[in-house]
């Protein structure tokens, strides 16, 4: 080999990085036809550079499967206490319950709110691309609620009639109750940027099933619901999104969605779906209507959560709970345990307004919780309020070496790690 | 072929969501894994590191002033814990080529051409061998490759180019072709 040919060879060699062809370069491409040595040396680049192409493609699944292990550690060595695609989806679904437990004010009316395939492709590209809804939902045991969505206006209406009409936008909702023609406004502010009802919850958990690589789908067979034929598939990923979607087999439109687990322990059931039938915008009007009469407003501050939040809101609820702290600290137990805020409510016979500052109480409490970036650790069992001994929550701020630390008497004190109460450290 | 020339933007909320977290694992996951397997020259050893590489990056990331550079941050860091990972070997007097003859050994999904293939990338310096697996898993152009490795886009293009020499040398060298 001349000096000419290592040359040649190393200008080859520099040609695969830039994938450029010899038969570009005049010069290059005479050598190749004159020197059969240079030739083959440039076969054997070729050769080499497909085998390395197809070596690290044979790696992929490698790579797919570091992904998979990095998630699953990130959950299991707590770094967030919440999982992390959990605690994606528990914030998509802090601001739908938000809105959700904001009925729970509806107390003014002395009423509470109970509460692999092509498939796929088409059945999530329909509940994706849909501008207008009317669907019915109904959360865990409770009611089915009949709701309407459109951008980011809400309206839903319980069984007995109370419509409630929520505009994201503007941080306002409109509570009507027909049945005394009384009227209330909500002013929130502070709103988390987080879907807006449950349906674009929804939407936002078949966008993150969409864009995983790691979720499943598995085809659930057919079955008739509302006298048509449907076809249902199994949606999942890990342990943190599970769909179990309904679609008519004749045009592939859902028919019934249910989310389990969607709302901290709670399923929701979505059905009834009727898509792009809202013509009319003044469904989602959040003036007061003529002939009803305009009851005391409410405000709702969702900005500047602190420690003093959770300590009233566990007070709060302690206060109607004999006592008892809840068994978690998830915005869903208000919906789990709404009949019993209610009975309760009512048994202490305070005001409307009372009844409705409670519960903002005990939500903004659960909020704050719920928007904790760092780790935290709560059990209540067995605890009740005043117990100045045991404790029942701890969170590390950031940056923090130590913890903070809050008694069954709701006082918070600063503890180092080595001194976390017994009770309170986690085994799992 | 260049998929990562444009660095991913980390938006203030990412710092904080762990969902946005796992969207930068799977774009810069076949980065890290190739300067991992670059430097470390064993698969296993880079599957381990790349996973710890993330995980202190999760832990850190809000010690990332500049959100744009996620990218050479954690390079950076996957830079760090291989050369500790490499310390740590040299302490262990652990042999290498024994690592390395027992991983191609439990690797049992590898056909014999990439088993050979990956024992020949062995040979390699770590200079030659890191661009040449950037090039590979993560589609990097040589500019792209002097980015991440910091260094001129001619040595990039000189290293890519003599690691490709150096690789046909010693396939010749054992004799038979793939």
């Amino acid at each position: 080999m001349n000096i000419d040919c290592e040359k040649i060879r190393e200008k080859l060699a520099e040609l695969i990085n830039d994938h450029i062809d010899p038969q570009e370069d005049s010069a290059l491409s005479n050598h190749l036809k004159q020197c059969p040595g240079c030739a083959k040396y440039y076969n054997e680049l070729k050769h080499d550079d497909e085998a390395l192409s197809d070596f690290a493609n044979s790696m992929q699944p490698v790579i797919s499967r570091i992904e998979i292990k990095i998630n699953k550690q990130l959950e299991t060595e707590k770094i967030n206490t919440i999982p992390i695609r959990k605690y994606r989806i528990l914030k998509l679904a802090a601001a739908a319950l938000i809105f959700f437990g904001i009925i729970v004010t509806l107390n003014q009316f002395g009423i509470l709110f109970d509460g692999s395939s092509t498939a796929w492709a088409k059945v999530s590209q329909i509940i994706l691309e849909v501008r207008t809804i009317t669907f019915n939902i109904s959360i865990g045991k409770g009611p089915v609620v009949a709701c309407a969505a459109s951008g980011k206006k809400f309206k839903q209406e319980l069984p007995n009639g109370i419509e409630a009409i929520f505009d994201y936008d503007k941080s306002k909702m409109l509570v009507l109750n027909p049945n005394d023609k009384t009227s209330m406004n909500i002013d929130l502010s502070g709103l988390p940027i987080m879907p807006s009802n449950m349906f674009g919850n929804l939407k936002s958990t078949i966008e993150i099933l969409k864009q995983c690589p790691d979720t499943i789908v598995k085809r659930l067979g057919k079955k008739i619901i509302n006298n048509n034929e449907a076809a249902g598939i199994h949606v999942y990923l890990d342990t943190s999104i599970d769909l179990e979607i309904w679609y008519t087999t004749k045009d592939d439109v859902p028919i019934l969605i249910l989310a389990e687990k969607m709302i901290g322990q709670t399923n929701v059931t979505f059905s009834d779906f009727n898509f792009e039938t809202i013509t009319d915008e003044s469904v989602f009007d959040l003036r007061t209507p003529e002939n009803y009469t305009k009851i005391e407003s409410v405000k709702m501050d969702l900005k500047n959560l602190s420690e003093q939040d959770l300590i009233d809101g566990l007070k709060a609820w302690a206060g109607l709970m004999g006592n008892k702290f809840p068994e978690k600290l998830d915005l869903a137990i208000i919906q789990e345990h709404s009949k019993d805020i209610e009975k309760m409510l009512n048994e202490k016979g305070t005001t409307d307004i009372e009844k409705a500052l409670i519960v903002i109480k005990i939500m903004r409490g659960l909020i704050f919780i719920s928007q904790l970036e760092v780790k935290w650790y709560y059990k209540s069992d067995n605890i009740e309020l005043g117990n100045a001994n045991n404790a029942i929550f701890w969170y590390q701020p950031e940056r923090s070496k130590t913890y903070r630390v809050l008694y069954g008497d709701l006082h918070f004190a600063d503890v180092e790690a080595e001194n976390l109460p017994k009770t309170l450290l986690r085994t799992d | 072929m260049d998929r990562c020339d444009n660095e991913k933007p980390v938006t203030s909320e990412m710092n904080i969501d762990g969902f946005a977290y796992s969207q930068l694992v799977k774009d810069y996951s076949a980065r890290i894994f190739a300067i991992c397997f670059g430097m470390l020259s064993n698969r296993a050893d880079a599957e381990d590191v790349t996973q710890q590489v993330f995980l202190k990056g999760f832990s850190d990331i809000k010690q990332l002033r500049d959100k744009n550079k996620f990218g050479p941050w954690i390079t950076q860091i996957a830079k760090h814990i291989c050369l500790d990972q490499l310390r740590k070997r040299k302490l262990n007097n652990i042999a290498l080529k024994q690592m390395a003859t027992n991983d191609s050994k439990e690797e049992i999904n590898y056909d014999e051409d990439h088993s050979r293939l990956q024992l020949v990338l062995e040979q390699l310096t770590e200079e030659y061998r890191v661009p040449l697996m950037l090039f590979y898993f993560d589609g990097q152009s040589t500019k792209k490759i002097a980015e991440t490795l910091e260094i001129t886009v001619a040595t990039a293009q000189t290293r890519l180019s003599r690691a490709r020499q150096k690789l046909r040398e010693i396939l010749s060298t054992e004799g038979g072709e793939q």
